[in-house]
């Protein structure tokens, strides 16, 4: 299986959100990071094909999915940023109604909805209206819908928003899980959702991918980037303002901060272990700050 | 459970749906029982109405007409010449209003002698028909536009604009039959819902149209004999055309339904859906109401548009013949052509419109 972005653009009247994106995906789990309006939500809504691209294409196994159409929307399980219910539907509602969308025989949709309601602990709730869930449930419901067909192509966008750690975990290992062998395209600010899970990491902004690689290529791009130090609460308001800093621990009587940065930002700072998320700071906050941006 | 079932539900077979056609039905009961009470006076007076009218009917007696002409000269004299108004004060009178409604038709008659009667039509004889007339009334008056097809204008119009409003649409366009067969079944759903509310509105008026008074009297008279339907050139009973006309108007609510799903499926709301297909309505209605030198230029605009073809008395109380490929068609057969094509036209539109929108 393969599905490859080949030069996808994007524009709305005069801004182009997607600059030209030319990416091939396989099997497994591609985490896709970006700040808020780096352009995720529009690239994965032109994979899920909900919306166009102005210019580009996107083929699934070399053919474009508008030409494959209803057989390529029948391999993909879709979970949109923002879940929408229709008022009156209970959860089991909604799942049997995604199941009809998705074509599937109701004995199997039967089957389908009451593994994943057991799966993402609503099996309990499936009565109830949708509208009375909390966020966390109607998320997990979400889920549910987007693994209901189980599909070949798997398009969660923002899928944690809302969930508890817990849950959050637990949808992390069901997506591990179920990733076997399909393309699941995880899309997120959250680091931490991709990190253990993802086989790639792609970190977009302005539109356009910047850098793919794995979670342990970004960490090692960090080693030597990453300090602690130690300053006064009242040092560290005016020195925040002038670097990147990725964490603040109250230790004693100071501060105890970790910096990003290329080069030692004080003289007593020392190196320490790098993590994906010091990569995503460094990448998105410490870069385009030293080049002015 | 199919796709179907599901739109059905989310159109028709939900709680505030249900609740409206339960409104609707009390409201078109009135309706039909005030049209009918306010016809003649109470079931008593119609009983009378039928005995004495009984000895009348049958082709034009000239005694009797002038009889009734003696009579409605009297009744003009005192309460002038508008129909309507002498219908109101003679409601409790029922000679009187046998000897008004036989003055009209005698005066049908001279016409019809006086013209060249369609073929195979043959000269009206009188009949008491008063409850069928007053259930034709309802079933082809402007009134019945504005009490079924606004009601059903509310009730189509999320059809497709409730995708939009609701945030479903993400779900719908990405899945397999979310741009093919989901458009299928909700249109059958919108044309089920449309069926509903108008067999509501002619079942509630049929009934309560005639249980005040117990009677189908004329139910098997020619349709000449209805005032609206002298000139129709068809040789049809009145039950006939009472069948005709019913599925005449679920015919039509069904194409003005599919016009509100195009609609709905541009609108991002139900209510600027249910706005633009009410003014396309009103549209046509106010062009059908223009004077007779503007509406014989707009020529099958009017003829052919919402508010003609809605209305079985112009549809089938005539006797107007088009040329279709130099071939003479009557205007219920070139409507349909029209109105099929129209709808297909508009349903294959829906379809297009699908296949390409994004959210």
């Amino acid at each position: 299986m393969k599905l490859q972005f080949e030069n996808i653009l994007k524009s709305y009247k005069n801004k182009q959100v997607l600059k030209g994106i030319s990416i091939t995906m396989g099997a497994g789990v591609y985490g896709l990071l970006g700040p808020n309006g780096a352009g995720k939500t529009t690239l994965i809504r032109i994979l899920a094909d909900v919306l166009r691209p102005t210019n580009g294409r996107v083929l699934y196994d070399g053919k474009d999915i508008r030409t494959v159409g209803d057989e390529y929307r029948a391999k993909i399980g879709y979970l949109p940023q923002d879940v929408s219910f229709y008022g009156d539907f209970t959860g089991r509602d909604y799942l049997e109604y995604s199941a009809a969308l998705k074509g599937m025989d109701e004995f199997r949709a039967k089957e389908r909805i009451e593994e994943l309601a057991r799966s993402v602990g609503l099996w309990d709730d499936l009565k109830r209206k949708c509208a009375a869930y909390s966020g966390g449930m109607q998320r997990r419901l979400g889920i549910a819908q987007a693994l209901l067909d189980d599909p070949k192509i798997l398009i969660l966008d923002e899928p944690t928003s809302g969930l508890d750690p817990y849950e959050r975990i637990k949808f992390r290992n069901i997506i591990s899980a179920y990733a076997k062998d399909r393309l699941v395209l995880l899309s997120t600010h959250i680091v931490s959702d991709v990190e253990h899970i993802a086989a790639k990491i792609m970190m977009m902004e302005y539109g356009n991918i910047q850098h793919i690689h794995t979670s342990d290529e970004y960490i090692k791009m960090m080693e030597g980037r990453v300090w602690l130090t130690e300053m006064p609460a009242e040092q560290l308001v005016d020195y925040q303002n002038r670097a990147v800093i990725s964490n603040v621990r109250a230790k004693g009587g100071t501060m105890e901060v970790r910096i990003i940065k290329d080069t030692k930002p004080v003289p007593d700072a020392v190196q320490t272990a790098p993590t994906l998320e010091d990569a995503y700071l460094y990448l998105f906050n410490y870069l385009p700050q030293r080049a002015g941006r | 459970m199919s796709l179907f079932r599901f739109e059905l539900r989310k159109l028709l077979l939900n709680k505030s749906t249900l609740f409206l056609l339960i409104c609707l039905l009390a409201l078109y009961s009135v309706v039909g029982l005030t049209s009918t009470v306010f016809l003649i006076g109470g079931s008593e007076s119609y009983r009378a109405y039928e005995k004495i009218s009984a000895g009348w009917e049958g082709p034009l007696d000239p005694e009797k007409a002038a009889e009734a002409e003696k009579v409605y000269q009297e009744v003009s004299a005192r309460y002038g010449t508008d129909s309507r108004v002498i219908a109101r004060s003679i409601k409790d009178q029922p000679e009187i209003i046998l000897a008004v409604n036989y003055h009209d038709y005698a005066e049908r008659i001279e016409e019809y002698r006086n013209s060249t009667p369609p073929e195979g039509v043959a000269e009206p004889k009188f009949a008491n028909i008063l409850l069928w007339e007053n259930l034709f009334n309802n079933w082809g008056e402007h009134m019945m536009q504005f009490l079924l097809f606004v009601p059903l204008t509310f009730v189509i119009a999320p059809v497709f604009a409730v995708e939009r409003s609701s945030g479903m649409d993400n779900l719908i366009l990405s899945s397999r039959n979310g741009r093919g067969k989901i458009i299928t079944a909700k249109l059958l759903s919108a044309l089920v819902a449309s069926t509903v509310v108008v067999a509501l509105y002619l079942a509630a008026t049929f009934l309560f149209g005639f249980l005040p008074h117990g009677s189908f009297h004329g139910w098997d008279a020619a349709i000449q004999s209805i005032p609206t339907y002298a000139e129709s050139m068809f040789p049809w009973k009145v039950w006939q055309l009472a069948a005709v006309g019913a599925v005449w108007l679920i015919f039509t609510g069904a194409v003005y339904s599919l016009i509100i799903c195009f609609v709905s499926s541009r609108m991002k709301s139900q209510i600027g859906t249910a706005g633009v297909s009410l003014a396309v309505m009103f549209v046509n209605v106010g062009l059908a109401a223009m004077g007779d030198t503007v509406t014989e230029r707009l020529g099958v605009l009017v003829d052919f548009g919402l508010a003609n073809v809605t209305m079985m008395k112009e549809v089938f109380g005539g006797d107007k013949v088009f040329d279709v490929f130099g071939t003479g068609a009557s205007y219920p057969v070139v409507a349909v052509l029209v109105l099929g094509g129209f709808a297909v036209l508009v349903a294959w539109g829906i379809y297009w419109g699908q296949k390409n929108r994004t959210v």
